[in-house]
């Protein structure tokens, strides 16, 4: 039994290893084209660990990280709305509510920049939840999507 | 897959975002990116009223360009990006850089003037999207 804390040690660091090493790919809608497919992978990457250490700041009410995750989260260069009839434009075979979505992002990271520079522990959390709730409905709309399969 | 990239810039906060987003998309592909600031020569300025030679003008923006184009292409591993600067229209110039490069991917920072700027002044993005036989993506 003596030995228990450390075999519970070395399972969790396996565990974790094998987090780390199985870590899945972000999967986007496999109709794009591979450029754009390319493009949503790589944004939806950097963005899974801006949110992952956003997540970390906000959980240990680390205030000046979680204001400087937020800021950079919404900072973060979005896709513009396409232009009319431009075939050549990526942005353009991406649903429009991905756009919207994109945006809403946006502003909800700065309600959680401004919490967090306040050092207002409720309104983080508040902020905190909208934001992944943008997340979620995002992924729900697009991660997901029957028609992707 | 892409390989090649080519990202206009001019200075501006939206091209700064175009920069770092074909950046990190460089990173995460190893692709090679093209860093590009087009001038545009001064054609209707009464450039005399202000003692300037087209020639003084000139300069002025080659060494603005290129000092845009070192502070960008210092984030970006050495052997992983070159720049380039050209005269000329915009746009088109962007387009035949394109072309002429082979590139995979073109990237593009918005003016952010929204739907009725872009119908009054047009962009130099809008345009770029309707000329470019290369994918765009615009980013702001």
């Amino acid at each position: 039994m003596r030995h228990a804390p450390k075999i519970a040690a070395a399972l969790l660091c396996c565990i974790a290893a094998g987090a780390l090493a199985e870590e899945p790919k972000p999967r986007v809608a496999p109709k794009l084209p591979a450029a754009a497919r390319a493009i949503l992978v790589e944004r939806m990457g950097n963005h899974r660990q801006d949110m992952t250490r956003l997540h970390a700041a906000v959980l240990f009410l680390e205030h000046d990280a979680a204001r400087a995750l937020a800021e950079q989260i919404a900072a973060e260069p979005r896709l513009a709305r396409p232009a009319d009839g431009a075939a050549a434009e990526l942005n353009s075979l991406v649903p429009p509510r991905f756009f919207e979505l994109q945006d809403e992002l946006k502003q909800r990271a700065l309600t959680v920049a401004a919490a967090a520079a306040k050092g207002d522990d409720a309104a983080i959390a508040q902020a905190y939840g909208a934001l992944t709730s943008t997340c979620v409905r995002c992924h729900a709309a697009f991660l997901n999507d029957p028609s992707n399969d | 897959m892409i390989r090649r990239i080519l990202v206009a810039v001019d200075g501006s906060d939206n091209s700064r975002k175009a920069a770092r987003f074909a950046r990190e998309l460089a990173g995460a592909l190893r692709a090679h990116v093209t860093l590009l600031h087009v001038i545009e020569p001064p054609t209707s300025l009464p450039l005399e009223a202000y003692g300037l030679t087209r020639t003084q003008v000139y300069e002025g923006q080659l060494e603005a360009a290129a000092a845009v184009l070192s502070a960008l292409a210092a984030e970006i591993p050495a052997g992983q990006v070159d720049q380039v600067i050209e005269s000329g229209s915009p746009a088109e110039t962007i387009c035949a850089q394109a072309e002429e490069r082979n590139v995979d991917l073109v990237v593009l920072g918005s003016r952010g003037m929204g739907a009725v700027g872009r119908w009054l002044l047009g962009s130099v993005s809008d345009r770029v999207v309707h000329l470019s036989r290369r994918p765009v993506t615009v980013v702001r």
